[in-house]
């Protein structure tokens, strides 16, 4: 009868215990473990002390321990996929980062787009002088409150622009957003009205946005920039040297 | 004995030989059995490979129970290769191994009732795979049951029922292949698994790359 039948746990425990420290005894043969027990003979035998064939390994592993000595580079395996991993957040942050440009950018049409306040009338005329930017008057403040320094709207348009120019720059962009069969259409809708205003009628747009918003990036617009900085700072236009436009100006200020 | 193994661990880390050889000798035979049943005839390559990890992170171990940071190694090395073998990480089961059992049972009756640690090994493996680990971390590699629980990822209480529920599978295992007494009153435990151990282990043909 084996008496295993009714072992509780704490039975089982002692009995695995027991096992291995059996196997620590080096000395002792297998057969005096007691037998009364199947189950603590089988786990004895399982747990019994190394047979040679089992050792066979010792000269490898010795080998690669002194070579690991030699050379101690970090395990191989593990590099490839950790590279992965970082191409891979990588792609994910570029891949985001566009995303989110690209929604701002898309944010800043249709904010200007639909606007429904009117444009508050700058008081001040825009000066004659486009192409020297910030040479006027050093006192010269022009609407703080329309134009924030950060827009990367530069005013270079000479016909009366009522509306402030960010808008109308944001209307240009959408206006060119739409197929050239529909832009006629658009310029009659009241979203556009104020850049017919602004282009001095609806045949003017194309001419004027063109005017505005070059497709290539031009020299003017980062003139009007820095100018437009200076400028918006309401008393700091003197602090603010605009840079020379001109290789020939010595900017000896 | 975890004494003794913590200084030959600190003298390894130091680059002494004798004592990684002492390391080796103290656990590859508790390795190459748990290896044995988990990836069968593979086990000796799977140790190779443990004992070259073992080598180049030695420097990186930091402590704590040594015995479970090697045989967590093997056994990860196990798993990686059963991926490769693209087989479910199952227990081997050689048939012959209940073969060999009846015939050990034999001579046991005449000689002095012991059996070989071949044939042990290879009952043990015949548990389901969850006793069949618990049994070999507590018995034959030396873990207690929190240390296996981890090496498993699993708790220590899971781990002890695991090993109960093992042990009582193997006492009715063994009483049934002795041809005692009228004692064959298998209450309510499955039976293993037996069959199709040949199948399932895959010979070798391609070699892992590896």
């Amino acid at each position: 009868m084996n008496p295993f039948r009714r072992a509780d746990q704490a039975d089982t425990e002692r009995l695995l215990d027991s096992a291995h420290d059996a196997r620590l005894d080096q000395g002792r043969p297998t057969s005096t473990v007691p037998t009364a027990e199947p189950v603590a003979a089988l786990l004895a035998a399982a747990a019994a002390p190394a047979r040679p064939g089992e050792l066979a390994g010792e000269e490898a592993a010795l080998t690669a321990f002194r070579a690991a000595r030699a050379d101690p580079t970090p395990v191989v395996p593990r590099r490839p996929r950790r590279r992965r991993v970082t191409t891979g957040a990588v792609a994910w942050i570029g891949a985001l980062a566009a995303t989110a440009t690209a929604g701002a950018a898309v944010a800043a049409v249709t904010r200007d787009r639909p606007d429904p306040v009117p444009p508050t009338p700058s008081r001040t005329s825009p000066e004659p002088h486009q192409g020297v930017p910030g040479s006027e008057e050093p006192g010269r403040s022009v609407a703080p409150g329309t134009l924030s320094p950060g827009a990367p709207s530069p005013v270079t348009a000479t016909p009366p622009a009522i509306p402030p120019a960010s808008q109308v720059h944001g209307l240009c962009r959408a206006w060119r957003a739409k197929k050239p069969d529909q832009r006629e259409k658009a310029l009659r809708t009241p979203a556009f009205q104020r850049l017919v205003t602004a282009a001095g009628g609806p045949a003017e747009v194309e001419a004027y946005c063109q005017r505005l918003v070059p497709e290539a990036k031009p020299t003017e617009s980062a003139k009007g920039k820095t100018s437009e900085s200076a400028k918006a700072k309401p008393s700091a236009s003197a602090k603010v040297p605009p840079s020379p436009p001109r290789p020939g100006h010595s900017a000896a200020g | 004995m975890t004494a003794d193994l913590s200084a030959a661990v600190s003298a390894a880390q130091a680059g002494d030989e004798d004592a990684f050889r002492l390391l080796y000798r103290s656990l590859q035979p508790g390795l190459l059995r748990y290896l044995t049943a988990l990836v069968g005839a593979d086990a000796e390559d799977v140790a190779s490979e443990t004992w070259l990890q073992i080598s180049r992170d030695l420097p990186g171990f930091t402590g704590g129970e040594f015995r479970a940071w090697t045989v967590t190694i093997a056994r990860n090395r196990a798993m990686d290769h059963l991926r490769r073998l693209r087989r479910r990480p199952s227990l081997s089961v050689p048939v012959q191994a209940l073969v060999d059992l009846a015939s050990d049972a034999d001579t046991a009756e005449r000689a002095s009732e012991t059996i070989g640690t071949e044939t042990a090994l290879a009952l043990i493996a015949t548990l389901p795979p969850r006793e069949a680990e618990a049994v070999l971390l507590r018995a034959v590699i030396g873990l207690d049951a929190g240390s296996a629980g981890r090496v498993l990822g699993r708790r220590a209480g899971a781990v002890r029922t695991a090993a109960h529920r093992g042990l009582r599978r193997l006492a009715v295992l063994l009483e049934a292949q002795r041809p005692a007494e009228s004692s064959v009153g298998v209450e309510g435990v499955p039976p293993p698994r037996t069959g199709n151990g040949s199948t399932v282990r895959a010979p070798r043909a391609e070699p892992a790359d590896g």
